[in-house]
């Protein structure tokens, strides 16, 4: 799922693959400003088939939080 | 589609597979696209459409460069000549501007006061108004505004379709009084945003999460919609549609095939497979009506397929439908470019649709320039198969066109009667000619635009200018004329244009396509504005060689003369196709004055043949 979700993010923010890690946050990276988190979240409604709330919108700004909401979804 | 473009077939519907596919058009992965530098003006957030307009423009030929002002900026990026909407020399600007935004009042309160409704509306339209003008004041832009969608949730409920004054009838006002505003304006265009929403669906279409948190109304499939959508449009505005469809007669005009099925046995009628054919019959149809001119191409008996056509009692095309028709056993390609030849036309004017892939890959290989259409293999599939092509996109339909396959079978018909008479001059005089020419003014200028955008064999400069370009270089003091042309077999509508300014002091207006210096007066200089330029001279080549052309630069010259032109110079410019026009200035006395460039001074009168009554309108 990690490897997805890496995925999805390298391809939402236009950057490398080995740019992105467990440790990547809306803060740490100049990219991930706030058009590119609505189209980063929705990628990832299609990839794994999820609706999210508008308030797993606003928490989902790290790759931190986004495993944690997965999570929640029953995604691990 | 080439092969570059490959990655583009690719593309799934999320918006990590577009930005990625984006990437690569801007990076310029795919060559040959032409670049479209679009603004958009919105009352939403309208950046989220930035990937999908890049990736739904490279499937159309363009690198779409798009530009989004902040949101809710109108009148500040409009009417400020130095905001940074007009900084970007955008080519088409958008506008998105929603009833929500423009008029809460209307959307929340509809029918709560009726008698404010309409006032509010009438607000909203001149707003829109004024600003296609403060755009067309400061920009010769394309501008494209969207229409308003029926009301997703109307305030009245189901009942809103009961009554008097409708919300969705209210909607459906503005739309007509919004289109009316853009044919009022030059290069301006709907955007028939309407008909998106209603083609994907109402439901599904707003994504109600990121309107609440970023103004931004669309889901994703509704942004690629609208992406898509407007693209094709923009599309329309800068490609003229296909001139010629080219169709096959057995399993295309009716099921079964005709030398072996009879009369009788092929599939055309009113029940099924017949009526799959008959609408597609019907639907050729309305390509013509639209202008179109339909070809057959057929390998069969002649008798065979003519008695189809004449005698069949469910067929709705007949031999008078068809331009051209070549029935015989020859190889398609031959065929296809006697057609080409017999219509005037280049090989790319014409698109060929035929159910046998044999057919289509012959045409494919031997004339790389036909458009082949892939036909689907279920003939219910074939209106969407050539509708949706986009080919034949059209957004200003002018009475011209709506007459085109009369006009060119006149044509066919002044052929066979140039064939009878003993001279040339002879026949052009049976002719009784009657050329008017007049200023191009509002109600002319769609039709000369258009004219410019397709003209190819008879014309000296190629030069496309917009509507807009056009009606600037007229404020600007250029002289513009139409000619229209009249017989004893009928009316050729207006087929001619010639526009002329000065040399020196006229700026020209931002040209699509490289343009050669301008003309400098030389060192014995004259009088500003006494040197005139010929900027675009051409005819339509259903009216070649009967003297028109004659008739048209004799006003012009005399125009130009009464504005204080002493001398006018004319240009050739070679193209690929218009060579039949190298020489038109030398044969109409002007004299050589450097490479392709003629001069004449506008003290020698210019001739008129004596076999055209010209008469002319302010």
């Amino acid at each position: 799922m990690n490897e997805k979700l890496f995925q999805i993010l390298a391809d939402t923010l236009g950057a490398d693959l080995t740019a992105v890690s467990e440790a990547t946050s809306m803060e740490n990276t100049p990219q991930w400003d706030s058009v590119a988190h609505l189209n980063l979240v929705l990628s990832l409604e299609k990839a794994f088939g999820q609706r999210f709330s508008p308030e797993e919108f606003m928490q989902m700004q790290s790759v931190a939080a986004i495993q944690r909401i997965l999570a929640g979804h029953g995604l691990s | 589609m080439t092969q570059h473009a490959a990655f583009l077939e690719e593309v799934s519907p999320t918006p990590a597979s577009y930005l990625q596919a984006a990437r690569r058009v801007h990076a310029g992965e795919i060559p040959g696209l032409r670049e479209l530098r679009v603004a958009v003006l919105s009352t939403v957030s309208a950046q989220m459409l930035q990937p999908y307009l890049i990736v739904e423009g490279a499937r159309r030929g363009f690198r779409v460069v798009p530009w989004f002002a902040p949101f809710a900026q109108l009148e500040e990026q409009v009417l400020d000549a130095t905001s940074p909407l007009y900084a970007g020399n955008p080519e088409v600007v958008a506008v998105f501007a929603r009833l929500e935004e423009l008029a809460p009042a209307l959307c929340e309160r509809f029918g709560a006061v009726a008698t404010e409704d309409a006032a509010l509306l009438e607000v909203v339209l001149r707003r829109l108004r004024a600003l296609l003008c403060g755009l067309r004041e400061r920009t010769t832009a394309a501008l494209c505004l969207a229409n308003f969608p029926p009301p997703a949730r109307p305030l009245a409920g189901l009942g809103d379709a009961m009554l008097a004054r409708s919300q969705a009838t209210m909607v459906q006002e503005a739309n007509a009084a919004l289109a009316a505003a853009c044919r009022e304006v030059p290069g301006a265009f709907v955007f028939d945003y309407a008909r998106t929403v209603v083609e994907h669906g109402l439901a599904g279409w707003h994504d109600a999460r990121l309107f609440a948190l970023a103004r931004q109304p669309w889901s994703v499939e509704a942004q690629i919609a609208t992406a898509g959508a407007l693209v094709r449009t923009l599309r329309a505005v800068f490609v003229a549609p296909a001139k010629c469809l080219v169709v096959d007669a057995d399993n295309t005009l009716w099921g079964g095939v005709v030398g072996e099925d009879g009369l009788g046995g092929i599939a055309l009628g009113d029940d099924y497979p017949g009526n799959v054919f008959k609408a597609f019959q019907k639907y050729l149809r309305t390509l013509k009506d639209r202008g179109v001119l339909l070809a057959l191409v057929s390998k069969n008996e002649e008798a065979d397929v003519r008695s189809v056509l004449e005698q069949h009692r469910d067929g709705v095309l007949h031999e008078g439908d068809f331009a051209v028709r070549r029935i015989n056993w020859r190889e398609k390609s031959v065929n296809l470019r006697e057609v080409a030849a017999a219509l005037n036309l280049g090989l790319e004017a014409l698109v060929f649709f035929d159910d046998n892939p044999f057919e289509r890959e012959e045409v494919r290989r031997l004339l790389p320039g036909v458009t082949v259409l892939e036909a689907p293999h279920e003939p219910l599939a074939f209106i969407a198969a050539i509708e949706d092509s986009s080919l034949f996109d059209q957004l200003i339909l002018s009475a011209e066109d709506q007459q085109r396959a009369a006009l060119y079978r006149r044509h066919a018909a002044a052929t066979a009667a140039s064939q009878a008479a003993a001279s040339p001059e002879e026949f052009l005089a049976g002719l009784e000619m009657v050329a008017t020419i007049g200023s191009v003014g509002p109600e002319t200028l769609p039709r000369v635009a258009q004219l410019l955008a397709k003209t190819n064999q008879f014309n000296l400069t190629i030069r496309r200018h917009s509507a807009a370009q056009l009606a600037q270089m007229i404020e600007a003091g250029a002289v513009a004329l139409w000619l229209r042309l009249a017989d004893r077999f009928g009316d050729h509508g207006l087929v001619g244009v010639a526009l002329a300014r000065p040399a020196a002091g006229t700026p020209q207006p931002d040209l699509l396509i490289p343009q050669p210096p301008p003309v400098r007066p030389g060192p014995s200089s004259v009088v500003p504005n006494s040197a005139w330029i010929i900027d675009t001279f051409l005819l339509s080549c259903r009216v070649v060689g009967r003297g028109a052309e004659t008739a048209l630069l004799a006003q012009l010259a005399g125009c130009v003369r009464a504005r204080g032109g002493a001398e006018l110079t004319g240009e050739y410019v070679p193209s690929a196709r218009n060579g039949l026009v190298a020489d038109f200035y030398p044969r109409h006395g002007f004299g050589a004055c450097g490479e392709n460039r003629w001069m004449k001074r506008l003290s020698d009168a210019t001739a008129t043949p004596s076999y055209i009554r010209t008469q002319f309108h302010e």
